[in-house]
């Protein structure tokens, strides 16, 4: 019950982080996850759910106000029932992606609700703001979170609740193909998160970049943050030969007495 | 940005008859740091936020109630741009303009630059940064790591502040510059930079993170000496041959390819590598898991 309400709270704290401070991005699956996991007393068991829903989730953030699953959310739930599963981490790992994955998208549908109710605070905040009075502006700009932040404490609340006795059942009920095959689901996955996020950036116009990092890790295996500094390095050449030296620079008034 | 460009000069702006002190300033930056969409809805989005933000300002440069009121009223109208870097720019100038009294402009740069500030916010901060830092994170994590943990909450924690603190008080002291600056292209350079280096590591965090081999042999019959004799070769090692990493390649690609092509819902794309992943691995025909012995001949 303790712990059901603590977790309902981190999950309220995620959307605030999102929304608000971003101090620790609490609204991005690893993070949410992880910090779930050291509520339940399985960090190591938290990790491994939230790094691979942050795989599925990379390229989806809210963008304009879209709905999106809550993957978040999904982590917490799903980390907080594989806790009370039984087996090693890879056995708690297929339970939490198989519980964590349809929640995440289970409470995308609730979202909209959070989007929708505080249109009701914006219109009393024209009221305020015509009165000029700055104290129930401040009111209601904090009370608008309500609606955002129950949207996740209820549901959290109840699935942490009501689930843990169901959880053994499930796995019981489970045959262990099926623990292999949600494994493999997880390595799979982030091609998901990868395809969403090329298709948001111009690969037609620039698609040989990709040959560049593919060569990096393939057949040099260099780390990924060795890749991402190359990548800086590539890009600054790139942007010196496209658009010459920037004004100011040596080179520009070599270039201007010519 | 054609709006802000061709904005009449009408509004010279004098001399400020009240000048805000660093301490209004802080003040509306952290307003804006702590809630900027916590009241985020569909019909004015971040107006809210916005307006409780440009409070201490307004407070300090309109003591007459009524243009106090007003510029309240002024700044709740739609507003929506991207959180990091986008909206602390905006907010910064928008207070400048609001010292000057230059009301109509401080309405123009919100809409002039809310527009272009959301596409280029969003793909540095999300598409960009997130995804890198992100996908190293996440990558210690699943090997059981708590340094990814830690990694991403401090690679969030201070270039993020650093960053939004940043803007805020540039745009400020840039004031009514700052529309025609960010005109000048600069932004549109940075944010190509910035696409160049994100394909680059895409093209190596694929076929790191995505994890499918084959396990699936065939047998061949090869003469050793003038007799026949059926080999296992195993399908992995061929392909390896071919292009190392070919698999996670082809699976990235092939969803790409179905969400441009055929406007696939991720949603649904969740489901076929779902469907897929379990039947494949439950029949054990793919793992996750590397082959031991690479193509090392």
């Amino acid at each position: 019950m303790f712990q059901a309400l603590i977790l309902a709270l981190w999950a309220t704290f995620c959307i605030y982080d999102t929304l608000g401070p971003t101090l620790i991005y609490a609204g991005r699956p690893l993070i949410a996850g992880t910090v779930a996991g050291m509520i339940v007393g399985d960090p190591t068991l938290g990790l491994a759910i939230g790094g691979t829903l942050e795989l599925t989730a990379l390229g989806v953030y809210t963008y304009g106000g879209a709905t999106i699953p809550d993957y978040p959310t999904g982590a917490i739930v799903g980390t907080a029932l594989a806790a009370a599963a039984s087996g090693d981490l890879s056995a708690k790992l297929a339970i939490g992606l198989t519980i964590g994955i349809p929640a995440a998208v289970l409470l995308s549908a609730l979202d909209p609700i959070g989007r929708f109710l505080p249109t009701f605070w914006i219109h009393a905040a024209d009221r305020a703001a015509g009165e000029g009075d700055s104290r129930r502006l401040t009111l209601l700009h904090w009370t608008a979170f309500i609606p955002w932040g129950l949207v996740r404490f209820i549901p959290t609340f109840v699935a942490v609740q009501a689930g843990r006795g169901a959880v053994q059942n499930i796995q019981d009920a489970i045959p262990d193909g099926f623990t292999t095959g949600m494994t493999l689901v997880g390595g799979m996955l982030p091609a998901v998160g990868f395809a969403m996020l090329l298709r948001i950036m111009p690969v037609r116009r620039y698609w040989y970049m990709l040959t560049i990092g593919f060569v990096l890790f393939a057949y040099l295996q260099v780390p990924l943050q060795g890749i991402a500094i190359f990548g800086v390095g590539i890009a600054a050449i790139f942007m010196a030969l496209r658009y010459g030296p920037r004004p100011g620079q040596p080179g520009s008034q070599e270039a201007a007495h010519v | 940005m054609s709006d802000t460009d061709t904005k009449p000069a009408s509004e010279t702006p004098a001399e400020p008859e009240i000048a805000l002190t660093k301490r209004d300033l802080n003040k509306s930056f952290w307003r804006m740091f702590f809630s900027l969409q916590i009241s985020w809805n569909y019909e004015r989005m971040q107006a809210l936020g916005f307006a409780w933000a440009m409070q201490p300002i307004l407070k300090r440069v309109y003591p007459d109630k009524d243009e106090y009121a007003e510029g309240l009223q002024r700044h709740l109208t739609f507003f929506n741009t991207s959180p990091i870097i986008g909206a602390p720019l905006i907010i910064g100038s928008a207070a400048a303009m609001e010292e000057a009294h230059a009301k109509s402009s401080a309405e123009g740069v919100k809409v002039g630059l809310m527009g272009p500030m959301a596409g280029v916010g969003d793909s540095l901060t999300f598409a960009l940064y997130n995804s890198i830092i992100f996908t190293i994170a996440a990558n210690w994590a699943i090997e059981g790591k708590m340094l990814g943990f830690w990694f991403a909450c401090v690679m969030v924690l201070v270039p993020y502040f650093l960053v939004r603190r940043w803007q805020f008080f540039f745009a400020y002291r840039q004031g009514k510059n700052l529309a025609s600056q960010m005109a000048g292209g600069a932004l549109e350079r940075l944010s190509e930079a910035a696409t160049i280096l994100g394909l680059i590591v895409l093209g190596g965090f694929i076929p790191s993170i995505v994890k499918v081999w084959t396990t699936l042999t065939y047998h061949q019959n090869v003469s050793v000496q003038g007799k026949t004799v059926e080999q296992k070769v195993p399908v992995q090692t061929q392909l390896d041959q071919v292009v190392p990493y070919l698999m996670p390649v082809v699976l990235t690609a092939l969803i790409y390819y179905l969400m441009k092509k055929f406007n696939l819902h991720p949603l649904w794309a969740i489901v076929i590598v779902f469907a897929l992943g379990l039947i494949l691995g439950w029949q054990g025909w793919f793992t996750n898991v590397a082959p031991v012995p690479a193509s090392g001949s």
